[in-house]
């Protein structure tokens, strides 16, 4: 199953264009409105944002998959290395 | 000089009073257990007692350092705290960092007033390639930048040992992580004597010994005590000391956070085992210890700290650790190169 769903981004009310995932456990998040704007959101579950305050995300939250992650002593955040895009899995 | 009431009520305080603070004599094992097994209120006493153990045989000066991870994941051994293990189904995933990148950060770390910069690997001991990247990391970082360099590859040869210390690393980092008794309830894929192995062979090459300790794992107070003690007998230059932050996917992730009173009782203990060594702040502070007990451990015998990020997680922002030293009035040691 492809966990990266796809929806309509047109009409007058824009609908939920992607699922989105949880940086932290890489799960489906519990809020998946997304405009399909080229940064989706990131909602982690509760828990899961405590984690994140002391740790980078692991998981794309476009996809839900493992990301490379280098962290650095002084680097607010993760360098993700690039990845295929996933619509086209 | 009046010893303090508070001290009088604990005898092993006092004894540590005039063993380790006067003579500057860690104490034994069994004095250890007995500081670890002090009760709440006896600690803000053992804490300030380490403090004054710290200032008299250390001096006032904080060593900052950063670490980075030029290798990261895909480790082949089984340490079950760590998420770098390729044995487990942990979320971090393998990357190998470039030598601009590490160059870059050694650079912001001195930027911060560190003098330390460590160089890590998830690996059971650096082959010929890896070898051949940290020679070429440590020539263009000491072409670019004032900073000491240190290293952590896992377990070295001899022929490795002489290298490094020739390459100019001037400190190792090979943790015994935990007490002998206890090391195969955490470790399987090699034994504490290979570690010992390599500690030895890094202080016979004149390189400063780093040598950590990781507590919290579900050791018994005793194997506390014990795990100080042996480090004490290696008399490393410094002893990390680390609190398990349980990792999502290792044989560990569900062990609970060790209690923070606990963690500040190991500190006090460990400068009270260790009275000369550099004791740093390492990972699982944050988690364990938060904002509050950073500050009482630096005041309770700590004196060295990892700004920033760690390997796989991250800090406190380098300025909170950085304006909580000014706020303590702890100037920040000076870079003096070593080798």
């Amino acid at each position: 199953m492809n966990r990266a769903s796809t929806g309509s981004t047109t009409g007058a009310t824009p609908g939920p264009a992607f699922r989105t995932f949880c940086g932290h456990c890489g799960l489906p998040a519990e809020k998946e409105a997304y405009d399909g704007g080229s940064t989706p959101p990131s909602y982690p579950h509760p828990a899961c944002a405590v984690r994140l305050e002391l740790e980078p995300p692991r998981f794309c939250v476009r996809c839900g998959r493992r990301l490379k992650v280098q962290v650095s002593p002084l680097l607010v955040g993760p360098l993700l290395a690039p990845r295929p895009n996933v619509r086209s899995r | 000089m009046t010893i303090q009431p508070q001290l009088l009520k604990h005898p092993i305080l006092v004894t540590a009073r005039e063993q380790v603070l006067e003579q500057g004599r860690g104490l034994s094992e069994a004095q250890l257990v007995e500081v670890l097994r002090l009760p709440d209120e006896a600690l803000p006493a053992a804490l300030d007692l380490a403090h004054q153990v710290r200032l008299k045989h250390c001096g006032e000066d904080v060593e900052v350092e950063g670490i980075i991870s030029i290798k990261t994941g895909g480790c082949p051994e089984d340490c079950h705290f760590c998420s770098q293990s390729g044995l487990f189904d942990s979320p971090v995933r393998g990357v190998w960092l470039d030598i601009p990148e590490l160059v870059k950060a050694a650079k912001e770390t001195a930027a911060t007033g560190a003098t330390e910069f460590c160089i890590v690997a998830a690996v059971r001991g650096p082959d010929i390639k890896l070898m051949n990247q940290i020679k070429f990391a440590i020539d263009r970082i000491n072409e670019e930048v004032e900073i000491n360099i240190a290293c952590s590859l896992g377990m070295l040869t001899r022929r490795q040992v002489d290298q490094l210390a020739s390459w100019g690393v001037h400190r190792y980092n090979h943790n015994l992580e935990t007490a002998r008794s206890y090391f195969p309830q955490v470790v399987t894929t090699h034994t504490y004597e290979e570690r010992l192995e390599t500690c030895a062979m890094v202080k016979d090459a004149g390189m400063e010994l780093c040598c950590g300790a990781l507590i919290g794992m579900g050791e018994t107070l005793e194997q506390r005590a014990e795990l100080a003690a042996q480090l004490a007998a290696l008399d490393p230059h410094e002893v990390p000391l680390n609190f398990l932050n349980p990792r999502p996917g290792t044989p560990l992730e569900n062990q609970q956070v060790m209690d923070g009173k606990d963690a500040l009782r190991a500190i006090a203990a460990f400068r009270l085992a260790m009275p000369r060594t550099v004791l740093r702040y390492a990972g699982g502070r944050e988690l364990t210890l938060g904002d509050l007990g950073t500050r009482d451990g630096l005041l309770g015998g700590v004196n060295a700290v990892i700004v920033g990020n760690y390997l796989t997680t991250l800090g406190r922002p380098a300025n909170a650790d950085l304006n909580l030293l000014v706020d303590l009035n702890m100037p920040i040691k000076e870079l003096q190169k070593t080798l």
